[in-house]
């Protein structure tokens, strides 16, 4: 599955385009851990889990989109844009990670 | 007149205990700050013997006092020893911590003065923290705690969860009545620009939808404990997203628009409003006409 940000393919063909494809996915941090952030920043470094739990979270989105995708018979995806964004809440944070794009089919 | 002389020899001979039980305890504070400064029995370059030795001296003369006089002489030796280890600990040596006139040695005369029961409690924490120091005990104390934590964070199973789509799916269902977003006649591009074998018949301008979805915060209280908040707020966000999607579509092909071009969704948290998380998801495009080029 060739995935691109670009809205071209410039040197390939695209033979079809099958239109929006999109994949989500939640980052539920804990209220309660959070209140330890400070320690656990000391302790385990806090900031490094975050990020690989964010990167997770992205994967988890590009590969719902990717299996969307080849549902529809596509062989790539572009023109992909991608936004985190704190939805927030009486939880504390909660993290969207959405990343969607044009499925297409292109001649190798 | 025997009777007199035997009262001044008896008040002479208890001035001297007095003078005598108060010299041991200055004698034991000296030796005691002594030791502190030799064996360099410091934190952060402050002398426990500060503390220690109007402690000692206090303590020996109350003791001694208490067993020759059966009286108390005042703590006169702990305040004897709080001179000595003010001038020569915070003027003489002239340490980082410099001149300071309240220090922990006169807090602990104070105290000694008025409740010695709470002194010896002192002392025995005094103690107890030189133990902890040496032996670091306190630290595998503090160790075993948070690791008994973590163990009930886990139990709790309150990591940080990844909800996907599909999770979110086998809950809800949500997609049972989903209309298929890319077979409803408005093809939907990310892209900014035409499609490849395409060609621009008319540009109709920006379209814009907007779905606000509300979460009450009491509903997403009694959900996290049931560990379904995240599970509840995907399928809201899918099921108004694919709600914002179709009423595009659906003004798109009111308008004769047959593509949307330079697609974009945004997600944001607006804020709380009368106990609820409000929310909102934004699609914007740009909706054209498109036709297949044909070579001329």
């Amino acid at each position: 599955m060739l995935l691109s940000s670009t809205s071209t393919l410039d040197n390939k063909k695209i033979t079809k385009y099958h239109g929006l494809v999109n994949g989500e996915a939640l980052l539920g941090t804990n209220v309660y851990k959070d209140l330890f952030s400070g320690i656990r920043d000391v302790v385990e470094g806090r900031t490094s889990t975050y990020a690989a739990d964010v990167q997770n979270a992205r994967d988890e989105a590009f590969k719902s989109m990717e299996a969307k995708a080849e549902a529809l018979g596509a062989n790539g995806i572009i023109g992909i844009k991608v936004s985190y964004n704190n939805l927030g809440g009486t939880m504390g944070n909660t993290i969207l990670v959405t990343a969607y794009g044009t499925a297409v089919s292109y001649e190798k | 007149m025997k009777l007199e002389e035997f009262k001044e020899r008896e008040k002479r001979r208890k001035f001297l205990k007095e003078i005598s039980v108060i010299a041991i305890g200055t004698a034991v504070g000296i030796t005691t700050y002594l030791i502190c400064l030799i064996t360099h029995f410091d934190i952060f370059g402050w002398n426990f013997g500060l503390v220690l030795s109007p402690l000692f001296a206090g303590y020996a003369e109350s003791f001694l006092a208490k067993k020759y006089l059966e009286e108390s002489t005042g703590a006169v030796s702990a305040f004897i020893l709080f001179i000595i280890t003010v001038v020569w600990g915070f003027i003489i040596s002239n340490p980082t911590l410099g001149f300071n006139i309240i220090t922990a040695g006169s807090i602990i005369i104070i105290i000694q003065a008025a409740i010695p029961t709470a002194t010896n409690y002192f002392l025995i924490g005094m103690t107890l923290a030189i133990i902890s120091h040496i032996s670091g005990i306190f630290k595998k104390i503090t160790n075993f705690f948070y690791k008994r934590y973590l163990q009930l964070m886990g139990k709790l199973n309150l990591d940080p969860r990844i909800i996907r789509e599909e999770n979110a799916e086998e809950k809800y269902h949500f997609y049972e009545t989903e209309p298929d977003m890319n077979h409803l006649g408005v093809l939907l591009l990310t892209l900014e620009y035409l499609p490849q074998g395409k060609e621009l018949i008319d540009n109709k301008g920006i379209y814009e939808k907007r779905e606000i979805f509300t979460f009450n915060q009491r509903e997403e209280l009694k959900s996290m404990r049931k560990n379904e908040m995240h599970l509840k707020l995907m399928a809201s966000v899918k099921k108004t997203e694919t709600k914002a999607l179709y009423n595009l579509i659906k003004e798109l092909k009111n308008d004769g628009c047959n593509a949307v071009l330079n697609l974009h969704m945004t997600f944001e948290t607006l804020g709380q409003d009368k106990g609820e998380n409000v929310r909102q998801i934004i699609v914007r495009g740009t909706g054209v006409v498109l036709a297949d080029k044909t070579d001329s």
